[in-house]
């Protein structure tokens, strides 16, 4: 089982690749550095490196910086290999990067809303404090080339059109305690801000809207987890509200292929949304996994809201990405789904 | 230099940190590596202007100095803990687990310190901030009574004092806190309750006991709860019987007490967090007596 | 605005505050008989403090948890069983995980309204295994109404499928109501629910003031039967909805007649609203002390509408039963030396 797994993973990354055709040689014998390394984009950046270094003899060479090392090991153990290292490395303590390395992309962050929720102070220190360790970092690097700053839609958020663009600078409270995580990401894009004109380091940002697919912890609690979980405990799929608010989804192959390539390829000062291209509503994407599973559950409502004209979608205006990195969708949402379906299945069965 | 026990602090959060102030102040400890994953916490900063040797690399860093270290604080965590241990056991060290991992003896100095001194114990765990409060008492109670049916132990503690460790473990705790009502009472049945109080000024830890019990000789409790209050705050000072033994309802023994933090690192109102560390700079300057004083201090 | 209401019946639950958790299994199945046939859409029943309550510190309960909820699952056809559970008093495998294979449908996480974040776990909970779950936040009046939506926020963050204030004391006007539910209204993406107390008189204004600011989640026991005050007289609720044109899915007249029965089975006395009911809701102290304030300040000769304002300064939080003692015995003293 675990085999056929990393198999459809590799071949996800070819297809993704596939839309990329010059990225494999723009990588070509870069050192990378990834901080927050052992999480999703972590994870498939590594798959990616992997493929592209056995198939298309890449010499790219990947350290990957996280909280545990030794956890890593244990879940990703066909990506133990020489061009790939893992180090623990707390984010919020300072810290070196060896002096090969050319591109450092920051992908850390509590994106798990229930921590934002219990501890905000560890979710600043996280994507504020962390980042600036790591710009601190990149600063003494004699051979950087570029350092990517993986950030998230929220930071734009509150804008009034439906698909968030770059160029939104949102309207965020924050004098609130539930804005505390888009307001630190927001901080700590000033703070890139910063260091790019200081010390003259070139610094792209990446907006990480909502990505799906192997290597995501079902236990973060955003509604397609739950979906999903659901799903998978043979119980009905609970979905809040009247299930109309709207996301997309973009796989990870594909959102590890677009952070590559926003890092060879990004100019200084630039913002690209990371995200799926297809809205789709919650209800819709509940329709669709509910279709996967053995015993097809029932979808459940759990409340009409009262109509407050407030609209809660999240998704990318991608127009910008297109036009000038030509970034493209692999994966469209139904195939996303299935294939994490099927890991997440699997996952269990191997437990 | 008078001979001191070595100890490490694993884990520089506000636990550690008031450990370390504590463990600098004992005459029997001193405290030769502050270890855990941050350099720029405010634990690491006050060790570093103490002068203590310090370490980002938590317990790589034990492994390390271990020629330097006799016994190791483990102030991180529950599953943190459940790692460390067999790390620290290899080592052949003493853990003293501050955490409710359960995983070595209860330990409640005013009570059974001479038993885990002489048991060569390894793994000593400090149950909670609400069992080193309410076990005393009810161990007292037990000294009088061999039949209590039922123990129930209620904290209140500020909410100011709760961060989200805490929070996030009041099962964990509950569970700890029983089992440790049921060892030393030897009651049927034990119930803990924990409340956040959110009142401003924070409130003082405060702990009500009930234990039920058929003819209950009142008096004799008072005895010996008093004799137990002389032994207890001869390590944690601002532990005050509030509310003294008195008899509710025919059968249920109530009293109150409350604990005033001593205020090294923390606020006096965190008097939860000050007695668990009380309590387990007791128990180490037990063990440095009998590790310095008498033999190897090794098996 | 939306026209359906949910009803949500505590008179199991909040009642057993009023005869100190002594509803005989008897009561438990009679009245889930007559509330779900009058098509009551969610039975709360259990110790006034919740699941695993029972305790010398709020009070022993006269049968077990596990006693209620199977007598209580046996008796209901329509209805959704309901508990209440505050963690701290409440703990996940001992006391949910029970609840759960005992049949319980809905589980309502309760805590103080300003510590959200201990019913991360117990939400998750009851999550994972498919049922509905609803946050509660207690003496809800003692946060301001910015720091109440915050901590709402928190429990829709942790999974709640709605979130239910409560006014614990009884100390909201009808205007206090409706800028909180309003403000929750416009913060959450979830319903948003009111749980009143009778105390200044204002149980069903309040709901239904609740109602007009956009909660569909509505709480009332029947004749009010609750801690203290008693809570929002249900029956009076469901007539006052019907009028006002607003769907409750309960039968008027099955619920009068289940009203009538639980008057004459287990109500020594109907909820009314004493001269401590008064001061408690005007101190915004927990009505639920009230047994305990009238018994030590008659044993300890200290009047009780003293001992209630004094609580109220202290800003006593719901469980601490403990602190009337030292209340009373801290003015006693002062009486004593003759300080005011």
């Amino acid at each position: 089982m675990a085999v056929n797994i990393n198999k459809q993973i590799e071949e996800d990354c070819i297809s993704s690749l596939n839309l990329q055709s010059d990225l494999v040689l723009q990588l070509k014998g870069e050192s990378i550095a990834v901080i927050g390394g052992t999480g999703f984009i972590g994870s498939w950046i590594a798959e990616l490196v992997a493929v592209i270094n056995d198939k298309f003899d890449g010499n790219i060479r990947l350290e990957l910086l996280g909280r545990s090392a030794k956890i890593w090991t244990v879940s990703h153990p066909h990506l133990s290999r020489d061009d790939i290292t893992v180090t623990s490395q707390d984010v919020r303590s300072p810290f070196s990067l060896g002096n090969h390395t050319t591109l450092v992309i920051y992908a850390a962050g509590i994106a798990d809303s229930r921590v934002h929720s219990s501890d905000p102070y560890k979710v600043y220190q996280t994507n504020v404090t962390g980042l600036e360790n790591t710009l601190k970092a990149a600063t003494r690097l004699p051979l950087i080339r570029r350092f990517l700053n993986i950030s998230s839609g929220l930071a734009a958020a509150g804008s009034r059109s439906d698909a968030i663009s770059e160029s939104d600078i949102g309207i965020i409270n924050h004098t609130r305690i539930h804005n505390m995580y888009a307001q630190s990401r927001r901080t700590a894009e000033s703070i890139a801000c910063i260091f790019s004109d200081q010390h003259r380091i070139p610094i792209t940002t990446a907006r990480a809207f909502t990505f799906i697919g192997p290597y995501q912890s079902i236990a973060a609690p955003w509604a397609i987890n739950n979906f999903m979980r659901d799903g998978l405990s043979g119980n009905n799929i609970r979905i809040r509200g009247d299930g109309q608010t709207r996301r997309s989804y973009l796989y990870g192959s594909d959102a590890g292929v677009w952070i590559l390539k926003i890092a060879t390829a990004g100019q200084n000062g630039e913002i690209y949304n990371v995200g799926g291209e297809e809205p789709i509503s919650h209800s819709k994407v509940a329709q669709v996994l509910s279709k996967l599973y053995k015993k097809q559950p029932d979808l459940v409502f759990t409340g009409k809201l009262v109509d407050t004209g407030r609209n809660y979608d999240f998704f990318p205006d991608l127009s910008f990405g297109k036009s000038k990195l030509n970034l493209k969708q692999a994966f469209n949402t139904n195939l996303s789904l299935e294939r994490t379906v099927q890991w997440y299945a699997a996952k269990a069965l191997d437990q | 230099m008078a001979n001191k026990l070595r100890c490490a602090i694993l884990g520089t959060g506000n636990i550690g940190t008031d450990l370390l102030i504590k463990v600098i102040r004992s005459d029997s400890l001193e405290c030769t590596l502050f270890a855990g994953r941050n350099f720029r916490s405010e634990g690491m900063q006050k060790a570093v202007a103490l002068g203590v040797n310090v370490s980002d690399k938590g317990i790589n860093a034990i492994v390390d100095r271990a020629d330097v270290i006799d016994l190791v604080f483990d102030a991180t965590s529950a599953a943190a803990h459940i790692e460390h241990w067999p790390i620290i056991e290899s080592l052949g060290k003493i853990a003293v687990d501050m955490t409710p991992a359960k995983l070595g003896e209860f330990c409640v100095p005013a009570i059974n310190s001479q038993e885990i001194r002489l048991s060569g114990a390894r793994n000593i765990n400090m149950i909670t901030c609400g069992g080193q409060a309410s076990v005393p008492i009810v161990a007292a109670i037990a000294q009088v009574h061999n039949n209590i049916e039922y123990i129930e132990a209620a904290s209140s503690i500020a909410s100011r004092s709760a961060g989200p460790a805490t929070r996030s473990n009041l099962d964990e705790y509950v569970d700890t806190t029983e089992d440790a009502l049921l060892k030393f009472s030897g009651a049927k049945k034990a119930k803990v309750i924990l409340i956040l109080n959110p009142a401003s000024p924070p409130i003082d830890m405060q702990t009500t006991i009930y234990a039920k019990i058929k003819n209950a000789d009142i008096l004799q409790v008072h005895a010996s709860v008093s004799a137990m209050m002389v032994r207890i705050t001869k390590y944690v000072p601002g532990y005050e019987l509030l509310v003294p033994p008195t008899l509710v309802n025919g059968d249920v023994v109530m009293t109150t007490i409350k604990v005033l933090g001593n205020g090294d690192y923390l606020p006096k109102y965190a008097g939860n967090l000050d007695i668990i560390n009380c309590a387990a700079v007791g128990i180490a300057e037990d063990l440095a007596s009998k590790i310095l004083g008498g033999g190897l201090g090794h098996e | 605005m939306n026209k359906i209401i949910k009803i949500s019946d505590p008179t199991l639950r909040d009642g057993n505050h009023a005869v100190r958790h002594q509803l005989s299994k008897d009561n438990f199945a009679s009245y889930c008989k007559a509330a779900d046939a009058a098509g009551v859409p969610m039975i709360e029943v259990g110790h006034g403090n919740g699941l695993g309550a029972s305790s010398m510190l709020v009070g022993e309960c006269s049968i077990s948890d596990e006693v209620i909820l199977s007598t209580a699952r046996e008796n209901l056809k329509f209805a959704k069983l309901a508990i209440h559970a505050i963690p701290g008093f409440c703990t996940i495998d001992r006391h949910m995980a029970m609840a759960l294979d005992l049949g319980v449908d809905v589980f309502r996480i309760a805590t103080h309204c300003t510590e959200a974040d201990i019913t991360d776990r117990h939400i998750a909970f009851a999550r994972k295994h498919g049922k509905e779950v609803y946050g509660v936040l207690m003496m809800s009046h003692m946060a301001s109404p910015d720091h109440l939506a915050d901590e709402a926020f928190k429990m829709q963050e942790y999974g709640a499928e709605g979130v239910v204030i409560m006014d614990s004391s009884g100390h909201y006007l009808p205007s206090d109501v409706s800028e909180r539910i309003g403000n929750l209204v416009e913060m959450l993406s979830i319903p948003v629910g009111f749980h009143a107390h009778n105390n200044l008189g204002m149980g069903v204004a309040n709901s239904v003031s609740a109602v007009q600011a956009g909660a569909t989640i509505i709480d009332g026991s029947a004749r009010g039967f609750g801690a203290g005050a008693g809570n929002a007289q249900l029956e009076v609720l469901v007539a006052v909805f019907e009028k006002m044109g607003f769907e409750t899915g309960i039968d008027l007249y099955k619920m009068l007649d289940a009203a009538d029965l639980a008057e004459k089975q287990f109500m020594p006395s109907l909820p009314y609203i004493s001269s401590t009911s008064i001061v408690s809701g005007l101190s915004g102290v927990f009505s639920g002390f009230i047994k305990e304030v009238n018994a030590i300040g008659t044993e300890h000769g200290v009047d009780a509408r003293d001992i209630f304002i004094e609580l109220g300064q202290r800003k006593a939080v719901a469980g601490q039963e403990s602190l009337i003692l030292e209340v009373a015995l801290a003015l006693k003293a002062a009486k004593a030396v003759g300080v005011s």
